[in-house]
């Protein structure tokens, strides 16, 4: 039963409301645009999605069952679980990123990643935001690099809104998208433009990974502005930034 | 890759090829994009947000249109996407600490359609103060015009706990219309 209240209600949701913007019009062509690109894929490759995710159990159960934890049998206990990371440092020195004058660095203090950010009018703290330490337990390898990327963009949206409104801090481990406090989908700040604060971590020669954006799943194709970085070969020197660059899937 | 399971193109009376002027899922997508907008502005209560969860989830509906059976259901399916964006970033405005750089304004501006509708009255300001479950219900119910039902398959719950999360949020939308002052934002 609709009461006069609730009728009131639809009738003023319903008052005024805009047509979408033309941007949005335009992301539907570019979706018609990314059809027409699209390669055919042949029948086999669809069933990847749907055997991948059994593999991975697979390979889960063969894991446990060797590891003693499934299955039964008299076979020796599994191997002792790995000694506990190096200590977390209160402090450590990050790479520093330069970015329209200013210089970013991020410290983890006292269970917090800290993000400041130094420019003409002096140093602020941008970002203060509880982060495990487990992230900062795995200290590089000698053959590899740590870096700690600042990159920001926008978020995705047909009008690229210049400014820089908020911020949001995730870790990127190599490999994968481990990321880390809030939010922890790796999401974005309101209201448009977001700053990363990525951990990668590349060996020799490799490329540390760029900002990229894009909630879960995670989608390659929404690579945004950003650094990269390039670890130097054995025996060089220096670390190379490359261009960055700014395009939208 | 199909860009549509053969029966939403089959539905359209079309033999989609590449060289059609228009792919199944731009089609449907466009005959969305202004309920979408509406929806998510609603959800959402800025123009912008609204324009940029749309737009992710056109993104996030394309690299499932596989999973579309029936171009029937697509609204629902793309209502569901929607719905899903929309309160995650309802969620995320709670969790996310945001530091402004620049000294934007921390209100969309006077012609935001949907800030402006939200603000008008007592019961606009309830509404955006709801929290996400229950304004999605809200608007799905009382602005989309949806069953129980059909609100449960969007918002992935089942009718029951829409009715109550229904019921809740009228509640307090009813008392901010009564504890507003009299004359003043009753229509």
């Amino acid at each position: 039963m609709t009461d006069d209240f609730e009728r009131r209600l639809a009738d003023r949701l319903a008052e005024g409301l805009p047509e979408a913007p033309a941007s949005l019009q335009a992301k539907v062509a570019d979706m018609q645009d990314k059809w027409y690109r699209e390669p055919e894929v042949a029948w086999w490759r669809r069933l990847v999605p749907v055997l991948a995710p059994v593999a991975v159990v697979i390979a889960v159960a063969v894991g446990l069952v060797q590891l003693g934890v499934l299955g039964s049998g008299t076979g020796s206990p599994g191997p002792s679980p790995s000694p506990v990371g190096t200590p977390v440092p209160t402090t450590f020195d990050p790479t520093q990123v330069v970015s329209d004058g200013a210089t970013f660095s991020i410290t983890y203090e006292a269970g917090n990643v800290v993000v400041r950010e130094t420019g003409t009018t002096g140093t602020r703290v941008l970002v203060s935001t509880s982060a495990p330490a487990s992230l900062f337990a795995s200290p590089p390898t000698s053959s590899s690099v740590t870096f700690y990327n600042l990159a920001c963009g926008t978020s995705g949206s047909a009008d690229e809104r210049e400014l820089v409104y908020g911020y949001v801090v995730g870790f990127d481990r190599r490999g994968g998208l481990a990321y880390s406090g809030p939010p922890a989908d790796g999401g974005i700040a309101d209201n448009g433009l977001m700053l990363f604060v990525l951990r990668s971590v590349a060996d020799e020669g490799e490329r540390a990974s760029v900002l990229r954006h894009g909630s879960t799943p995670f989608d390659p194709d929404t690579v945004i502005l950003g650094w990269t970085y390039e670890v130097p070969a054995a025996g060089s020197q220096g670390v190379t930034v490359l261009p960055s660059g700014c395009r939208q899937g | 890759m199909i860009p549509l399971a053969p029966a939403v193109e089959g539905e359209l009376g079309t033999d989609v090829t590449r060289s059609s002027a228009v792919d199944p899922f731009s089609l449907l997508a466009g005959r969305e994009l202004d309920r979408g907008y509406r929806l998510a502005g609603l959800l959402l209560g800025n123009a912008a947000d609204a324009e940029d969860a749309v737009a992710t989830a056109i993104e996030h509906a394309w690299t499932r249109r596989g999973q579309l059976r029936d171009p029937e259901s697509f609204r629902a399916w793309f209502d569901r996407i929607l719905v899903n964006v929309c309160r995650d970033r309802l969620r995320r405005r709670s969790r996310v600490r945001v530091i402004s750089l620049e000294p934007l304004p921390e209100r969309p501006g006077p012609g935001d359609p949907f800030a402006t509708l939200l603000e008008r009255d007592a019961v606009g300001r309830a509404l955006a103060g709801l929290v996400a479950d229950q304004r999605a219900v809200i608007v799905l119910h009382y602005w989309a015009g949806l069953s129980l039902d059909e609100i449960a398959v969007r918002v992935g719950a089942p009718p029951g706990t829409v009715r109550s999360r229904l019921n809740r949020a009228l509640a307090v939308l009813r008392a901010s219309e009564e504890l507003a002052p009299a004359g003043r934002d009753r229509r």
